[in-house]
C-alpha cells in the first residue's frame, strides 16, 4: 500500500520479525476457539491472519481515543474512558490481547485502568502481546500502526514524524502498573522496540 | 422504488420515504433508473438498487441481490443473496445476507453466511459475523468480528440456510474429489491445500482443552 503523506513506508518487504507473536499464533493455530482483543485500529493483515482460524476478533481502536482516555484521568475517573473504548465482552472471556505501540501513550493512571479492565474480562492464562518503544529516548508523537504480515512478522508505519519523549518503561515499572500480570517473555526487536508477552495470573497474583 | 442496476437510461429521481416492510422479488422493482452508480466488484448484474435519494425505514426482505446507495434504517434480510452498501449508502440496520460488501457507512450488525468484505473507504461501527471477513486498509471498523464458523451466532443467524447449503454440497464435492484424484495421482482425493506457507490446512475442530497453553501444560 502506498504511504500516505506524513507516513513512512513499511519496513522492508519481509516486515519485522516478532518471534513471540509467532509463538502465540502457533498456539492459536493449535485449535479451539479464541477470543482476541486487538487494542489497535482495524488492519487488513490482522483480519486476514485471524480469518482462517476459529476466532472472535474484537477491535477497540484505542489509538483513536487516546485523548478521551487520557483526559479522563484529569476527571478523576480513569476507568470510564477505557470502558467506553473497549467493545462489549458479550459474555466471553478474552484469551489474547494485542497491544502494539500503545502503552507508552497512556498516562500511568490510564494504563492502570486499562489493566484493571483487561483483568476483568480475562480468561485464566490470558496473554497480552505488547510492543513498546524502549531503546530510544524519543518516540513518534502518535502511536505507529503495526499490522500482521504472516504468522510471525509485522509491518510498521509511522503516522507522525514528530518526536516526543518516550517513558521507556522498564519491566518492573510496567508490572507495578499491571497488577495481576507477569512478564512471561521479553525480547528486543530489530527496530529497537521491546516485544513482551504478559501472562494474566489473576487479580491476587495467584496461579490459575 | 428499487431499481435494476442494468437499467441504463437516465431520468430524474423521485425522492421517496417509506416505512414498514419492503419485499424484493424477482420482478419486485419498478423501472426507474439510477444514474451514476459506481460499480462495485461484489454486485451482480441485475441487482436491485436503492438509489441515493431513497430513504427506507423498516424491514427489508427479498430474494435477489441488492445494492444500497440510499439510506436504510431497520433490518435487511436477504439471506440467500448479496447486499452491497455502496459508497453513497448509509445504513443503520442489522443486515443478513449470503455475502455483504460495504463501501459506504454502516452502523449495525452484519451477518453473512459466506463472506463480508469491507472496502477502504467504508465506515463500519457494529459487529460482524461471517466465516470469511476481509477489510482493506483505510476502512474504519470498530467492534467485534465473529469468524468462527462453528459459533452460535452464525448458527442462529443462518441455521436453516447453511444446513440446506451443506446438504447440497456433498454431491458437488464428490465430483470435485473424483476430478482431483484423476488429475493428481498419488495425492489423496479431496485433500485441502495449505492456506498459508508452512501453515496448516483448514480449521481445527473444537479442541478447547488445547487452546489455553496453561491448560495444555497442566495436562501434558
Amino acid at each position: 500500500m502506498p504511504a500516505r503523506s506524513g507516513e513512512s513506508a513499511p519496513a522492508g518487504p519481509e516486515g519485522l520479525k516478532a518471534p513471540l507473536f509467532g509463538g502465540l499464533m502457533a498456539r492459536v493455530r493449535e485449535g479451539g476457539r479464541w477470543v482476541v482483543l486487538d487494542l489497535g485500529a482495524s488492519r487488513s493483515g490482522n483480519i486476514e491472519l485471524f480469518s482462517s482460524l476459529r476466532c472472535r476478533l474484537d477491535i477497540a481502536d484505542l489509538a483513536s481515543a487516546l485523548d478521551l482516555v487520557n483526559a479522563d484521568v484529569a476527571d478523576g475517573d480513569p476507568g470510564y474512558g477505557i470502558e467506553a473504548v473497549l467493545p462489549p465482552a458479550r459474555g466471553e472471556a478474552v484469551d489474547l490481547v494485542l497491544c502494539w505501540d500503545l502503552l507508552n501513550y497512556l498516562a500511568r493512571p490510564s494504563l492502570q485502568a486499562l489493566t484493571a479492565r483487561l483483568a476483568a474480562r480475562a480468561r485464566p492464562g490470558m496473554r497480552v502481546h505488547a510492543l513498546i518503544a524502549y531503546a530510544e529516548p524519543k518516540m513518534p508523537a502518535r502511536p505507529s500502526v503495526f499490522s500482521a504480515y504472516g504468522p510471525e512478522r509485522l509491518r510498521h508505519r509511522v503516522l507522525d514524524e514528530r518526536r516526543v519523549d518516550a517513558p521507556r518503561y522498564a519491566p518492573k515499572q510496567l508490572l507495578q502498573l499491571m497488577p495481576g500480570f507477569e512478564v512471561e517473555r521479553a525480547l528486543l526487536l530489530g527496530n529497537g522496540m521491546q516485544e513482551y508477552v504478559f501472562r494474566f495470573i489473576g487479580p491476587a497474583g495467584g496461579e490459575d | 422504488m428499487f431499481n435494476k442496476r442494468e437499467s441504463s437510461t437516465a431520468a430524474d429521481e423521485a425522492s421517496a420515504e417509506t416505512a414498514g416492510e419492503h419485499r424484493l422479488g424477482a420482478h419486485g422493482g419498478d423501472s426507474k433508473p439510477v444514474r451514476d452508480i459506481p460499480p462495485a466488484s461484489g454486485e451482480r448484474r441485475g441487482a436491485a438498487v436503492i438509489g441515493p435519494s431513497i430513504h427506507i425505514e423498516g424491514d427489508l426482505r427479498g430474494e435477489e441481490d441488492l445494492v444500497i446507495e440510499g439510506e436504510v434504517k431497520g433490518t435487511v434480510k436477504l439471506k440467500s443473496n448479496s447486499v452491497t452498501i455502496g459508497a453513497r449508502g448509509k445504513v443503520a440496520a442489522d443486515v443478513y445476507a449470503h455475502t455483504i460488501y460495504v463501501e459506504g457507512s454502516m452502523k449495525g450488525d452484519l451477518f453473512a453466511a459466506e463472506r463480508i468484505s469491507i472496502r477502504k473507504n467504508a465506515q463500519v461501527r457494529g459487529n460482524i459475523t461471517s466465516p470469511r471477513v476481509s477489510l482493506e486498509d483505510g476502512a474504519h471498523f470498530k467492534g467485534s468480528i465473529e469468524m468462527d464458523a462453528e459459533s452460535e451466532a452464525l448458527k442462529s443467524a443462518f441455521g436453516d440456510t447453511r444446513q440446506k447449503a451443506a446438504a447440497a454440497r456433498p454431491a458437488a464435492q464428490s465430483e470435485t474429489a473424483k476430478t482431483a484424484a484423476n488429475n493428481q495421482p498419488g495425492q489423496a482425493a479431496g485433500a485441502a491445500p495449505s492456506a498459508k506457507p508452512g501453515g496448516e490446512a483448514g480449521k481445527s475442530s473444537g479442541n478447547e482443552a488445547g487452546k489455553n497453553p496453561d491448560r495444555k501444560a497442566s495436562t501434558a
